[in-house]
């Protein structure tokens, strides 16, 4: 099997478990890749063996920490890619994400980082993107917390290329990109101090009840919980 | 000529305009400690100019009070000459503002100012290349070291001009300026301001607000939101073209430890409840003297003189009066804010409002509404003038009850002179709590019923300084003195009355007619409750009635433990002081004023009957 259909598969469960569906039978998988059931429950069977996943009582598929983490990885770079081409490029948003089918499984993760970090400038600085567009939102869906997580002893999971969650959670002392703001205008108090879409930030100290300090533009700001809740930010490593 | 000082919260602005004007402008650091316009004079080769140092502000778009005069001031031109102070540390941010207001095409000096912080943290900006990209001239000064600053006024004056640069807008927004600039007659930066909803003319702004609308459809963000990033990137670029930091900040963070719930909350408590117990104990000690001091080469004397009874009574309330003042007050509220600027000073107040958040939302407030509370220990005056850094309606009403309870130094003053003296320092402190615990519901009850906004806590953090002993020790001065020049006369003129009251018998009357309430509901002797009314002028002078009215300080010979423990806690509670409701009065209007009051008189009238009625 190959590395690139690997991919396909991990990326096709993670896609459902996402959508918050039942975990996907080997049928559900077969119909999304529009292949044959007894391939897909062939590769599966490979997969399972390779400790990507698990088949529950009910034979429905569960990633291991190992799948989920492959499958994270490459359904980010489509999204990135998808974002690029349709939004950037300009072409049309089925040929976008059939081109981004077929780029993410050779593109190198450098590449895909810095396509990721041009387009958020491009949807800070020149135009487009602020917070709302369906492009923004697919590239930085907050990560649902992997649940139906099996863990492997043995196994451990890679981290994600990027963590892309609210202020409040996000992890301290590490440089970390605003992707916007969902309070609305009436926060014009923090596009002055600098917290808007591409500035880079730091979170320098969280309070239990997610009081934070967040340094912009080297000044310490201090935000209550509600309004550090409203500030969507992705971990830049 | 009208100079003005532009520049952001907390970049030495007020100290600036010390310097220039030899005024005295409060100083601290923490945002926004300037609240109106100060206006000051200065002679320079013979001619006199006029400087005004605006209050701090982020941007000129946005829709407070200070960001509205400060844009009125440079729409309608009434400056001359602006003198843009950056901040060397933050220069990005600092320049933010800049930008907008170097779009007026106003004069403009800039003046980098803490250098010497920038020089600690490694960080030299390039003067002479900052000035050829705004194309204005620069000048670099350390105003807390007074270095650089005589700069100031001869190089605004040979040299100031119009910055040449423009920042770079998304050219939907340029098209969109320039078509609201052809029809109708507004400047280039009032026409931006209309494409962000901010304006005055209804048609120009209904105009804008179609294209605002057509732009913010095809860039799916408003045109505020594309101006701003514009200008933050413009600025973004000049900030590293023209900064070279040598070296990264090292060393011991003392937010570490400042920040943190442990040891941060603890360390706040400690520091203070060790105010409030050495502001008790050094005033408690200095108002022995003075009082001593008094009593004995003063009061004593006069009384030998044998003078006739009506003068007599005249000369002795004057001393009273006096003795109240400079006697009583005079040593707790000093004390009181010495430690208070040396808070101010160190920027410490901006970590214990962070850390205050928490506790500050359980009551419908947020963390910046601790400087108010904290203030309030000194005196409610100052305390409600800083109801103003509380961004919304809804917080400055809570508020502006939770700080008229606090017990201010005059109503330290009667704690101490009257429970901790005769009942026992326990039971001082323990009003305290009675207070706090009566604070915490009010906050609770008012946090419930209260509607409005509510809005988060967004505030800067002021960097970490030493404190200047120089300046701590003048802004004290300064408001010791503005309290003696303000209190003083209205202490001797009321003790004068309070003296011819009771000389013509009129006391009495009123004694008499309150007497069955006094008795009756609170279980005081009705010269105790007249005394109260007094504290209506100031706090301390119900102490001072009391003490003439009861004629003895040795109160304990003629009220129990329980009447003056009650006594006390009526007077605490019980309607703040006029100084403090005419404050109030300007700062949340006369519907609040008039619940706070008659909140408070309720209350205070309430505990002391509930005390009455359980210790009859």
């Amino acid at each position: 099997m190959e590395s690139s259909e690997r991919e396909d598969y991990l990326e096709a469960v993670l896609v459902r478990q996402l959508a918050a569906q039942p975990p996907p039978s080997a049928k559900d998988i077969a119909e999304d890749l529009h292949q044959g059931e007894d391939t897909v429950s062939a590769n599966l069977k490979s997969l399972e063996n390779q400790g990507d996943l698990v088949f529950n009582e009910k034979r429905a598929i569960i990633l291991t920490g190992q799948g989920h983490s492959i499958a994270e990885r490459v359904l980010k770079k489509h999204r990135v890619l998808q974002c690029f081409l349709g939004e950037i490029l300009g072409m049309d948003d089925n040929a976008a994400s059939d081109e981004a089918c077929i780029l993410e499984h050779s593109i190198s993760d450098t590449a895909i980082s810095r396509i990721g970090n041009y387009v958020n400038k491009a949807g800070s600085r020149r135009s487009s993107h602020w917070g709302n567009t369906p492009c923004y939102k697919s590239m930085t869906k907050n990560n649902p917390k992997p649940h139906n997580q099996v863990s492997i002893p043995g196994s451990h999971p890679a981290s994600p290329i990027s963590t892309c969650s609210s202020l409040i959670d996000a992890m301290e002392s590490v440089p970390l990109t605003v992707m916007g703001i969902t309070g609305g205008d009436h926060l014009h108090r923090l596009i002055d101090l600098g917290i808007i879409p591409g500035e880079v930030v730091i979170l320098r100290r969280r309070l239990h009840n997610n009081a934070v300090v967040l340094q912009v533009k080297e000044c310490d700001i201090a935000l209550s919980p509600e309004i550090a809740g409203t500030i969507l930010v992705e971990n830049m490593e | 000529m009208k100079i003005g000082l532009i520049g952001n919260p907390n970049v030495g602005k007020s100290l600036i305009f010390n310097q220039l004007t030899g005024l005295g402008v409060e100083v601290s650091n923490y945002p926004g400690t300037t609240v109106g316009l100060e206006k000051g004079h200065v002679c320079y080769q013979r001619e006199k100019f006029e400087v005004c140092d605006l209050p701090g502000i982020y941007s000129l778009d946005g829709d407070s009070d200070e960001e509205k005069l400060v844009n009125g001031m440079l729409e309608r031109h009434e400056l001359d000459l602006v003198i843009a102070i950056l901040d060397a540390v933050h220069l990005e941010r600092t320049l933010y503002l800049f930008l907008q207001v170097a779009e007026y095409g106003l004069p403009l000096l800039v003046v980098l100012n803490m250098v010497d912080e920038a020089e600690k943290f490694g960080i030299s900006v390039d003067s002479s290349e900052l000035s050829k990209i705004l194309g204005c001239p620069v000048i670099m000064t350390a105003a807390i070291h007074g270095r650089g600053t005589d700069q100031i006024l001869p190089s605004a004056l040979s040299s100031a001009c119009p910055a040449s640069l423009t920042v770079d807008y998304d050219h939907h927004i340029e098209a969109a300026v320039r078509s609201i600039m052809g029809n109708f007659p507004v400047s280039r930066p009032a026409a931006l301001l209309t494409l962000e909803g901010i304006g005055a003319d209804q048609e120009i702004l209904d105009t804008s607000a179609a294209i605002a609308s057509e732009i913010e459809n095809r860039h799916k963000m408003s045109p505020r939101q594309i101006i701003s990033a514009n200008r933050h990137h413009f600025a973004e670029q000049i900030a590293d073209r023209v900064i070279t930091v040598r070296q990264k900040k090292t060393g011991f963070d003392l937010d570490r430890l400042l920040t943190k719930g442990i040891p941060g909350i603890p360390i706040m408590a400690a520091i203070l409840i060790g105010i409030l117990l050495l502001v008790f104990m050094i005033g408690s000690r200095l108002e022995g003297i003075i009082v001593a001091f008094f009593n004995t080469y003063l009061v004593q004397p006069l009384l030998t003189l044998g003078l006739p009874p009506l003068l007599q009574q005249v000369s002795i309330s004057v001393l009273l009066g006096l003795q109240a003042g400079i006697g009583i007050a005079f040593p707790f509220i000093f004390t009181f804010y010495i430690f208070i600027s040396l808070l101010e000073d160190s920027g410490y107040m901006t970590r214990a409002a962070f850390l205050a958040d928490q506790a500050m939302h359980r009551v419908g407030l947020h963390g910046q509404a601790i400087i108010p509370m904290i203030l309030g220990f000194g005196c409610t005056v100052p305390a409600v003038m800083s109801l103003r850094l509380l961004a919304s309606r809804r917080e400055r009403f809570i508020a502006s009850f939770l700080v008229t309870m606090i017990p201010c130094s005059a109503r330290t003053v009667i704690i101490a002179g009257v429970v901790a003296t005769f009942v026992g320092i326990w039971w001082a402190l323990s009003i305290y709590l009675i207070v706090f615990i009566l604070i915490v519901i009010t906050g609770l009850f008012l946090s419930r019923i209260t509607p409005g906004e509510r809005f988060g806590m967004i505030m800067e953090m002021a960097p970490l300084r030493a404190p200047q002993a120089a300046n701590v020790v003048k802004k004290s001065w300064r408001k010791i003195s503005e309290f003696l020049t303000i209190a003083m006369p209205l202490l001797i003129i009321s003790s004068i009355i309070l003296g011819l009251l009771q000389y013509y018998g009129i006391i009495n009357a009123f004694q008499n007619f309150i007497a069955p309430f006094s008795t009756m509901v609170l279980g005081l002797p009705a010269y105790a409750t007249t005394a109260l009314m007094f504290g209506i002028l100031r706090k301390e002078m119900a102490l001072g009635a009391l003490v003439v009215l009861a004629g003895t300080p040795a109160l304990n010979t003629v009220m129990t433990q329980v009447q003056l423990y009650t006594w006390a806690i009526i007077s605490v509670l019980f309607v703040p002081c006029i100084s403090t409701i005419a404050v109030l009065y300007r700062q949340v209007g006369l519907k609040t004023v008039v619940l706070v009051t008659t909140y408070t008189v309720i209350l205070g009238l309430a505990i002391g009957a509930g005390i009455h009625l359980a210790f009859p």
